[in-house]
């Protein structure tokens, strides 16, 4: 059953591998060339729309990506197949949090997510291990004991049976973990577990046991997503939609109005809007989306980064988390107090510093101190996301820029062109360091040999013209004593190519890009279903109408995120296994 | 010849009484088995990215270059020359570990967990997987450079997480470090009443709690799609491995250390050590995690609760971790990894050497370990087939020559001291060899017609 998921070929837009480029690129380079070390991609994709690559080989042979060995979630064509999503820690913590009203939860570890495609929430990667099954049992175990009053929690007037007390207490509160009704077994089994606790303890100990069960079970634990056969496809229940659109956009269960809508079948493609925009008004969007960004940007780890502290003494705890601050703040800002648009988070010179932070960026710190101002970046210096120091210093080196891990953050993240592994046995060589020469010199060695050219222009053009910011996003016009030259050039897109001279003119450019803005469509879908888009070519046409039709007053963040709420994507799956 | 886990178990079983000790099945298969021979462990370690090429232009697998800290082990060593890896052919560091443990690019179980499936039940852990930082460039890998692939255990197609938390990884062997009521084994007909009730109320409770988890996961299963199946299985994996865990005894004895100095690798001494839960280091850096999980690995070993373990140390291709406790701070590892290949430079070959050198100092530190804990009439490393192996044989994605070299006798089906020249045969034949050292006979793992049969290294 696994075997042949192998020879099912990867969609055709994901994962083209040129063939022209794969052979020039194999070619044994020997010594004094190669990429710099740091630089895992030559080989590259089709763009996902059609572009005039003349390099593209037509119905070249596909590549599977490693760890496909499963069935994949997402086909080439159609609907993705139905999953179980396991909660995130953060969704479970949120979950049990807001079940039992608590204000806090017990600090008690969970086993962190493995991460896919820089996301922590992909269904394929998140199970359930043996220690994180422990963890929860000894999470919800902790929980449960730790209810001040189980009796207030599951009243039970004097003269009442127990069992029909805790019939009652299931049904409600079993609602509200499984994010459905329960049915008539489901709530037998739970007051089962209460029943055979009564001999051994008491009433309290009973509803304790229950909740415990509750915290630990499959039906909390994973976010089913299977729906039921409805003609080619399956149409997710209202109550299962209910519980995607709530974790999308609040990161938790969802709430008694959303449960209502669900039970009153009010969750059609085109309620759901209703409740979607409800949802995008409460202060825990604002965290949902900042997670999406986070991830989107790699910066989810920036603050346990660490450089080479001999060549970035400056480079300061307080620093980094000045870094994230900036970013954060400037994403509220722009997407839930400004006009929300993709464009202005990609090019506004508005941003918010510190002392700390205006200091890194060589501007005046006088009148600033601890707190988050809003501040002016400069015209000439930076525009929007991009060039921000948080973005820039995480795509570097420990003690330098890599314009490569630049090249490629551009072109898989803001296009959303995968880069396929180097060819086998490609003598891949690092650059010498040299303190004499500018990284653009010392690249262009190897942008020139032909044997890596074919791949590199795709990738070194993109990273060079971000060599303003050094390894740890500082401005700098010079390096090495000599000046930066920023030109840089898109190739291979669907409609920015062309040359460009630095950051702040390369964020116009992606900004005036319909393929980065279905690229952002695409990886907000990848976040919103926990799993990959990229391979497919539902998700590239779904990406690509819903920028089409935000466009004419701009793709909007909040909006683009209520059209994935209302698409086919989001309420259907495939009728295959 | 008695070995002292069996003695240390008899007098554990005396304290419980004679009928506990029946109907706890963890026991009953170590008291038959201590009285014919040590158990045969599996234990597969890697280090990331490869080794520094030689002289020959071949990976320095010399006692007196990266594998020096192995020159005390050396007889205890086969290394394997001369395997190709024809499945790894174009990967990159990532794909190179999946095809490493599971000799394809389709395949959906690691050599371990075919193991295990055959004599997992013998132990309270079936098997074990041990990560240090392997998640530490998570992230930055892009697409196909997926974490998915970086794992070092496979089961049905689905990677499993390896433990990388040295705390949560004792609190699942040695449960928790708060008291608790001494768990009791299940009451079964004809067995006297428990003395102590609560403790069985305990048992009971728990036990009702995990038959109701089951029974939702088995409900689940008959509604969920082919393709989630793997993933339930895993879970309810979970829920057994915690029901056999009501039925051991958590680990009795005084903690104990085996840690040296700050920044410097613990001493490799423990001969006759007991079976104690170590003493962590509760510490965050890669050098002190490791040294916990180090010792967390021994005595996983040394108390029989697993006969297969995995260990993974790091992950190839990491764009993250530096290593300032060696002076290496102007790279992460996959900048050495491809800067140890550039022959007009050869300061990053040397930093790189002294990294992978570092990881050889670590792994030595658990093989050392256990051939000083006697085992019957020998040592825990005389019983064990260690593979030790790497993603990579270059850090420029290079597969081939394979890096592999076995550690230990494998209870004697393995004769070290010596080179074992695989005449370019693929490694999948390796993964076969380490599988009938521990009695289960394989004829083919991975990529179809790479398995030409396992390598006669006795």
């Amino acid at each position: 059953m696994h075997a042949r998921t192998l020879s099912k070929p990867v969609p055709q837009v994901g994962a083209i591998l040129l063939l022209s480029l794969a052979a020039s690129c194999s070619t044994n380079l020997g010594s004094g060339s190669g990429s710099r070390s740091g630089s895992p991609a030559t080989g590259v994709t089709a763009p996902g729309t059609p572009s005039a690559n003349p390099d593209l080989v037509p119905g070249a042979p596909v590549v599977t990506p490693p760890g496909a060995m499963q069935i994949p979630v997402t086909p080439p064509n159609g609907p993705a197949r139905g999953v179980l999503r396991r909660l995130t820690n953060a969704e479970y913590r949120s979950t049990v949090q807001d079940l039992l009203a608590l204000g806090a939860l017990p600090a008690d570890p969970l086993q962190l997510e493995s991460r896919s495609d820089g996301y922590n929430n992909f269904s394929d990667a998140l199970t359930v291990s043996p220690t994180l099954g422990g963890q929860y049992a000894a999470l919800a175990k902790r929980v449960a004991q730790e209810i001040p009053d189980p009796t207030a929690l599951a009243p039970c007037a004097p003269g009442s049976a127990p069992t029909d007390c805790a019939l009652s207490f299931v049904s409600d509160f079993g609602k509200r973990a499984f994010r459905r009704p329960l049915t008539n077994a489901e709530a037998q089994a739970a007051v089962a577990l209460f029943d055979g606790e009564l001999p051994r303890a008491d009433y309290a100990a009973g509803i304790r046991l229950i909740v415990q069960a509750f915290l630990q079970s499959p039906y909390l634990l994973y976010r089913f997503e299977l729906g039921t056969p409805v003609g080619p496809t399956r149409l997710l229940s209202p109550f299962e939609v209910a519980t995607e659109l709530s974790y999308m956009l609040t990161g938790s269960a969802p709430d008694a109005e959303l449960l209502a809508a669900a039970q009153a079948d009010s969750l059609s493609p085109t309620l759901v809007e209703v409740q979607a925009r409800r949802l995008l008004a409460t202060p825990r969007a604002r965290e949902s989306l900042l997670s999406l960004m986070q991830q989107w940007l790699h910066l989810q780890g920036i603050k346990s980064l660490s450089k080479d502290p001999e060549v970035y003494p400056e480079l300061t705890p307080e620093l980094w988390s000045a870094m994230a601050e900036e970013t954060t703040r400037f994403v509220n800002a722009v997407v839930w107090d400004g006009d929300g648009s993709l464009r202005t988070l990609m090019i506004s010179q508005d941003s918010f510093m510190n002392a700390t932070l205006a200091q890194h960026y060589g501007l005046p710190v006088a009148n600033l101190g601890a707190d988050f101002t809003p501040q002016q970046v400069p015209l000439a210096e930076r525009a929007g996301l991009l060039t921000q120091a948080s973005v820039m210093a995480v795509h570097a080196n420990p003690d330098e820029s890599n314009p490569i891990v630049r090249g490629k953050f551009v072109r898989e993240r803001l296009l959303c062109q995968p880069l396929l592994p180097p060819p086998p046995n490609l003598m891949i060589q690092p650059l010498k360091p040299d303190p004499t020469r500018t990284a653009r010199e010392r690249f262009l060695a190897h942008s020139n040999n032909p044997a890596c050219a074919g791949c590199h222009r795709l990738i070194d053009p993109l990273g060079l013209g971000l060599e303003s910011y050094d390894g740890i996003g500082r401005f700098r016009s010079m390096e090495n004593g000599k000046p930066v030259d920023v030109t840089g050039n898109f190739a291979s897109t669907r409609d920015i190519d062309g040359p460009f001279v630095g950051g702040v003119a390369m964020a116009q450019k992606l900004a005036a890009s319909t393929e980065a803005a279905d690229c952002f469509a695409l990886q907000a879908m990848q976040w919103t279903f926990g799993r990959s888009t990229l391979g497919s070519d539902t998700d590239r046409a779904l990406a690509a109408s819903i920028t089409t039709k935000l466009a004419p007053a701009g793709v909007n963040v909040r909006e683009l995120l209520v059209e994935i709420a209302k698409s086919d994507a989001f309420n259907q799956r495939s009728a295959q296994p | 010849m008695m070995s002292k886990h069996f003695l240390k178990r008899r007098s554990l079983i005396h304290q419980l009484g004679a009928a506990a000790f029946l109907a706890a099945p963890v026991f009953r298969s170590v008291f038959a088995e201590a009285q014919v021979m040590s158990p045969r462990r599996l234990i597969i370690i890697t280090f990331p990215g490869g080794l520094a090429d030689d002289a020959k232009g071949l990976p320095d697998l010399s006692f007196t270059g990266t594998l020096a800290p192995l020159a005390p082990l050396q007889s205890d060593i086969i290394r394997i020359m001369e395997t190709s890896r024809p499945s790894a052919t174009g990967e990159g560091h990532s794909g190179g570990m999946r095809t490493l443990i599971t000799g394809g690019r389709s395949a959906p179980d690691s050599i371990d967990q075919l193991v295990a499936q055959q004599i997992g039940s013998a132990t309270r852990f079936s098997s074990l997987q041990l990560g240090v930082f392997t998640d530490a460039g998570e992230g930055m890998e892009g697409l196909f450079q997926s974490l998915m692939a970086r794992r070092i255990a496979y089961s049905n197609g689905l990677p499993l997480t390896p433990d990388q938390d040295p705390k949560a990884l004792f609190t699942r062997l040695f449960g928790s470090a708060a008291p608790s009521p001494a768990p009791l084994p299940a009451p079964t007909a004809g067995t006297p009443p428990p003395a102590d009730t609560q403790a069985l109320a305990a048992y009971q409770r728990d036990k009702s709690l995990l038959d109701y988890l089951t029974a939702q996961l088995g409900a689940i299963k008959s509604i969920a799609g082919t393709g989630e199946q793997a993933k339930l299985d895993q879970h309810l994996t979970a829920l057994r491995e915690m029901e056999k865990g009501l039925m051991s005894p958590s680990m009795p004895g005084a903690p104990a250390t085996m840690t040296g100095g700050s920044g410097t690798p613990p001493l490799p001494v423990m001969p006759g050590a007991g079976c104690t839960p170590p003493t962590l280091s509760d510490a965050a850096d890669l050098p002190k995690v490791g040294a916990d999980m180090n010792q967390l690995a021994y005595q996983a070993i040394n108390c029989d609760l697993t006969r297969v373990l995995t260990f993974q140390w790091m992950s190839s291709g990491d764009q993250i971790q530096r290593f300032p406790w060696l002076g290496i701070n102007s790279n992460h590892h996959h900048g050495l990894e491809h800067g140890s290949m550039d022959p007009d430079d050869p300061s990053v070959k040397v930093d790189f050497t002294k990294c992978q050198t570092w990881f050889m100092e670590q792994i030595g530190v658990l093989l050392q370990a256990l051939k000083n804990t006697p085992d019957g009439a020998s040592n825990l490393l005389d019983s064990s087939a260690v593979l030790v192996s790497t993603d990579m044989t270059f850090g420029d994605h290079q597969m081939e020559p394979h890096v592999a070299f076995t550690v230990g006798k494998a209870g004697g089906a393995f004769r070290p001291g010596r080179d074992y020249f695989g005449d370019g045969k693929a490694h999948n034949n390796l993964l076969l060899t380490m599988a009938k050292a521990m009695g289960v006979n394989l004829t083919s793992i991975g990529d179809p017609g790479l398995s030409t049969g396992a390598f006669d290294l006795s």
